[in-house]
């Protein structure tokens, strides 16, 4: 009889990327899914990194240049000198273990190399080895490896597992912040040509048009008219921006899913009808087109050079301050690193002074740019705004604090406090599960591509199990963000582990509890579905 | 003593040894995390499949289980390995792992002569049976997984194109009811 193994001998086939051995002994496995497809050769020419070439991650050999470990070298050296704080990262990490399990990677994988420490020790034990006298010295027992192909490989695989969403720097006693380990990595990376499409082609689409969807200025002048058809159909009023215009007092720049995807577009809704509504002296700018930057999740270089055209805009336009959409990435880039990358602000620039409320954002002195959510609690806190939050009565919502405005910008309170004045329902996910210590959506950085979708999944479940937990117990059946990514990222989540469940911006619940002067009784929300509460209309009132 | 009175008297072993199978399943450095962190918001994958294991226990023994509860636990507990980059085998195969220690610890029992006589035998094959049952459910939901994740990659195209789509569709129609001149700039 042929033999066959038993199902206990057969279940003991552990994936091929699970480790059996020690983990700095363990080869990573390539096979469809548990990679993005690689950046175009001439696309990453083009931006200017020389090493670009064909090759594809699942090939044993993957053309490395020749020189490849001096580029890797160098590629370190210089990051170690230009960031004293990667040097103290490389050194001080005393494996407490306290991040080990704080990465919803490990949570979902259960793959020990996304615990946060193996993370950052996949580069460490190479500095070890080249930068250190111990490691050089001593080798493996000092926890040094010598650079080989392999490692490169497995750099690829797990700092693309990385979403730099901060959760285990909030963890770790030093505060080593695996981010920024994972963008000089990808940086590194680059260095030898090795690049993923779903970023470098957002990144070369907005070098060239100024947005990551590589949108021209008269498609997107089209594609927000047909947004201002959609708002004139359910409330009755056209709402007309302005657009490229000087000497407006703001400049509004929001990320580019707004105005293209859904369920962004009905978010850009309610900004236009929150602006129009407080009669906001405000352009738009088919040049600063998008606010997210898809640099930052590899580059600082590619950062900075993407994010100039906001004050080179702002200069040109002659407005006084910045107001931004709901993005999470891109306020990390704002608060963290815009001032150092483009500042000082152009001399037209003040610090912002809310039009409608005199309230100065003494917050954003260096940046001159507001966070939307900041503006519109202000306004609700002056009692700008007349709302009807019974609109929303078929709504009970809960609160995704996106990564980046949560732990990189402290912004915790103001979509609350705007979501319970907008929002007659609102209950919040588990502690430690929100506020600083929020699961990431599993998407960041650059990794909503779409041929890592279980990769996504896995990623994202310890954020999609706390949902299910006030659905199932709550009856919650939105989830709120303030993020572009979280935007595109959440529903296919919820999709697979909590149908039932939808999610918006911040914005999009403003706009449809906002009650416009002169608009027609609402019947439907910004999605053109029925209003289950809907208006009452004045005339029929009349005739009973 | 029945053969459900039997296994449920044991059933924190029983059980304990299943989920610890399952655990087995994962890498050496995750195993200890997932049986030890009894938080189910810090470790849902441990804390699922322990909760999934307690349900599906008993439904095996012929507890009295409500049925829409032993198919959620299957569900939740299927609907993790299907994204967790095991082969099929091994997501669904795993509830197997049960009928090894069945066979070792509660077999042996049955099979004392102090038991002897059919129906004891019999309850014990029905009780596999019945994890057969689960193991043939459990793939259904696993292809269901499959399937759910394709049509989601699909349905992400569309939404992330969402406004793209309809500026293509307004070009053609302009396009369409253009009057027909000699040079319309439009490919056809
Ligand atoms: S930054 Fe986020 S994704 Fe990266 S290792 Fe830390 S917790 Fe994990
Ligand atoms: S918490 Fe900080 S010091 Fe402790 S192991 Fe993690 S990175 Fe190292």
């Amino acid at each position: 009889m042929a033999k066959m193994p038993t199902p206990e001998e057969l279940l003991a086939v552990t994936p091929a990327s699970f480790p059996k051995e020690g983990w700095m002994d363990t080869k990573p496995d390539f096979h469809p899914g548990s990679f993005c497809y690689p950046a175009k050769t001439e696309i990453l020419k083009g931006l200017g990194f020389e090493n670009a070439h064909d090759w594809a991650p699942d090939n044993e050999d993957w053309e490395l240049p020749e020189n490849w470990e001096d580029i890797i070298h160098n590629s370190l050296q210089d990051a170690l000198n230009k960031h004293r704080s990667l040097k103290v990262f490389m050194d001080c990490c005393v494996r407490c273990g306290a991040c080990a399990d704080k990465c919803h990677f490990f949570i979902g994988t259960n793959d020990p190399k996304n615990m946060p420490v193996l993370r950052a020790e996949l580069l460490r034990s190479v500095y070890r080895k080249d930068f250190t006298t111990a490691g050089r010295l001593l080798g493996k027992i000092a926890g040094a490896r010598k650079l080989d192909k392999s490692i490169i490989k497995e750099w690829f695989i797990y700092f693309y597992q990385c979403t730099e969403c901060r959760r285990c720097s909030l963890f770790c006693p030093y505060g080593i912040d695996t981010a920024e380990i994972t963008v000089i990595v990808r940086q590194m990376l680059l260095d030898l040509g090795l690049g993923i499409h779903w970023i470098m082609n957002s990144v070369n689409d907005c070098n060239r048009t100024g947005n990551h969807l590589g949108v021209q200025p008269h498609s997107m002048r089209e594609i927000v008219e047909f947004l201002c058809d959609d708002i004139e159909t359910i409330t009755g009023i056209r709402v007309d921006p302005p657009w490229n215009e000087k000497g407006h007092e703001v400049i509004f720049i929001t990320p580019s899913g707004d105005y293209f995807a859904d369920p962004g577009i009905y978010t850009f809704m309610g900004y236009l009808m929150l602006f129009h509504e407080i009669g906001l002296d405000y352009t738009l700018s088919t040049y600063a087109s998008e606010g997210g930057n898809f640099g930052s999740f590899v580059s600082f270089d590619v950062a900075k050079k993407l994010n100039a055209k906001m004050y080179a805009e702002a200069e040109r336009l002659g407005v006084k301050w910045i107001l931004g959409g709901e993005c999470g990435h891109m306020w990390r880039v704002v608060n963290q690193y815009m001032a150092t990358y483009n500042g000082p602000t152009p001399p037209n620039m003040e610090v912002p002074v809310s039009p409608i409320t005199g309230t100065v954002f003494k917050n954003a002195a260096a940046t001159k740019m507001v966070h939307i959510a900041e503006f519109t609690a202000d306004l609700i806190k002056h009692n700008k705004l007349n709302l009807r939050p019974e609109r929303n009565n078929h709504i009970i919502t809960t609160w995704h604090d996106s990564c980046n405005p949560a732990r990189a910008m402290g912004l915790l309170e103001e979509p609350r406090y705007i979501l319970r004045h907008v929002c007659n329902n609102f209950v919040e996910m588990p502690e430690h599960t929100i506020r600083e210590e929020t699961f990431c959506c599993g998407s960041g950085s650059g990794l909503n591509a779409e041929e890592i979708m279980d990769q996504r999944l896995r990623g994202g479940f310890p954020r999609a199990n706390a949902l299910r937990y006030v659905h199932d117990t709550k009856g919650v059946n939105w989830m709120g963000c303030v993020c572009a990514l979280d935007r595109a990222a959440l529903p296919p989540l919820v999709d697979y582990w909590v149908p039932g469940v939808t999610v918006s911006g911040l914005h999009e619940l403003v706009a449809n509890a906002l009650v416009m002067k002169g608009e027609i009784p609402r019947t439907m929300d910004l999605r053109q579905e029925d209003l289950p509460f809907p208006d009452e209309d004045p005339a029929a009132s009349e005739e009973a | 003593m029945d053969i459900t009175e039997l296994c449920s008297n044991r059933r924190e072993a029983l059980t304990e040894l299943w989920v610890n199978r399952f655990f087995a399943t994962y890498p050496l450095d995750s195993k200890g995390f997932m049986r030890t962190k009894r938080d189910r918001f810090a470790n849902p994958v441990g804390e699922t499949t322990r909760m999934a294991a307690g349900i599906l226990f008993d439904a095996v023994i012929g507890m009295d289980a409500d049925s829409a509860t032993v198919k959620q636990a299957l569900h939740d507990l299927i609907w993790i390995r299907a994204v967790q980059d095991m082969p099929p085998s091994k997501a669904v195969g795993a509830l197997y792992l049960l009928k090894e220690i069945l066979r070792s610890e509660v077999l042996p029992e049955c099979l004392k002569p102090e038991r002897s006589g059919f129906s004891v035998l019999n309850d014990y094959l029905a009780m596999e049976s019945r994890l057969d049952t689960l193991g043939l459910m459990a793939l259904d939901m696993y292809s269901e997984a499959r399937e759910r994740v394709f049509r989601i990659r699909v349905e992400e195209v569309k939404r992330s194109q969402s406004q793209v789509i309809r500026l293509a569709k307004l070009r053609r129609e302009q396009a369409e009811s253009a009057p027909e001149t000699e040079n319309r700039g439009v490919e056809e």
